[in-house]
């Protein structure tokens, strides 16, 4: 366990140390940031008039599996055994 | 009152718009209107299917385009609290997709929705000055004494996942996707406009959490290496002053109740 006074040290040293944030923060210029698009009516991108094609999932309904970057990922346990992050591979571990 | 059939009209329309089955329309439309009912249906179903993709796009991107749509959509056909802001939408997806078993293999998935959601939050925070460090005190032994007020935008996930790790990754176009499984702290914070998304290591992720619950450096220095193990408190509080963490600073005074 460290003594306090070398704790107080180690903490001065770091906070001369640390840089001026407010100054180097006030160069940003985005101002108002809303996340594109939320604010949007219906009439934005991804609206649209065809009917219901886009979003009727009914007929194949959770045939459905993820198909983004999750399949390539890899997580890698400490166990040596790496598990992709997908459907498939992650029923090795169902009981 | 004249105004009950409108009100009850208006919710049989919103039921509507929300039913789980494609046809559903408000009762006595013509076949024409209800045609258009189902356009505006599948407009209000689409925006609300982006809102969420806007708001989740590393979870959009790690289940793909298509799974994303299907899973908001049975988000929102179920009976859950409803946010009157489109920007703060779908606030408690992460507990849906914990349950929701489609996504299962991805045991991490909900967490990383946390942590989309987490910097969201962080995102409509209020502003506020970030503590400047030179004006602290330089002596040591007094700083260790003081207690820090939390930036409101500031936020600290704990996950049993590696979900900064999932999350940074998910940032570049071309991910690198092996990732180490462990527990990470997540440390958010906007200091001015840009959300900040830090990893921190176990202890600090403890020592930050005692720092927010009031106690002074000494104090979460003392609980955290009584659990993690001797840290570099040095280190761990210059990063956090410099992720712009707190806004003001006070000496504690041990009879203030």
């Amino acid at each position: 366990m460290k003594t306090q006074i070398a704790l107080a040290a180690t903490l001065t040293a770091m906070v001369l140390a640390a840089p001026m944030h407010a100054s180097a923060a006030a160069k940003e210029k985005c101002y108002g940031v809303s996340l594109a698009g939320q604010n949007d009516c219906a009439a934005g991108p991804g609206t649209t008039c065809a009917g219901s094609s886009t979003v009727d999932y009914q007929g194949n309904a959770w045939t459905l599996v993820p198909k983004g970057t999750c399949e390539s990922t890899v997580i890698s346990a400490s166990d040596g055994m790496d598990r992709k992050g997908s459907l498939v591979a992650l029923s090795r571990d169902l009981p | 009152m004249s105004a009950r059939p409108e009100l009850a009209y208006r919710q049989q329309f919103t039921q509507a718009l929300l039913a789980r089955a494609a046809d559903a329309h408000p009762a006595n439309l013509a076949p024409h209107e209800a045609r258009r009912f189902r356009v505006y249906r599948n407009n209000v179903h689409t925006a609300l299917i982006t809102a969420l993709a806007d708001a989740y796009p590393v979870i959009q991107r790690l289940v793909g385009e298509e799974f994303f749509a299907a899973m908001a959509r049975e988000f929102f056909l179920l009976e859950h609290e409803r946010e009157s802001t489109l920007a703060l939408y779908g606030a408690d997806f992460a507990d849906f997709i914990e349950q929701f078993t489609p996504a299962a293999s991805l045991p991490y998935l909900a967490d990383v929705a946390r942590l989309e959601r987490t910097r969201l939050e962080a995102l409509h925070a209020a502003d506020a000055a970030v503590i400047d460090a030179s004006a602290l005190p330089t002596d040591g032994e007094q700083l260790l004494n003081m207690t820090f007020e939390p930036h409101p935008a500031l936020r600290l996930l704990s996950s049993a996942h590696p979900v900064v790790s999932i999350w940074l990754a998910n940032q570049a176009d071309e991910p690198q996707n092996i990732i180490t499984a462990s527990a990470e702290f997540a440390l958010i914070t906007r200091p001015r406009f840009v959300v900040n998304t830090l990893l921190l290591d176990q202890a600090t992720g403890r020592f930050t959490r005692q720092l927010m619950q009031g106690h002074t450096l000494q104090q979460a220095y003392t609980n955290t290496s009584s659990i993690a193990g001797e840290f570099d408190i040095g280190v761990a509080f210059s990063q956090l002053l410099e992720a712009g963490a707190f806004t003001d600073a006070a000496t504690y005074q041990e009879d203030t109740k």
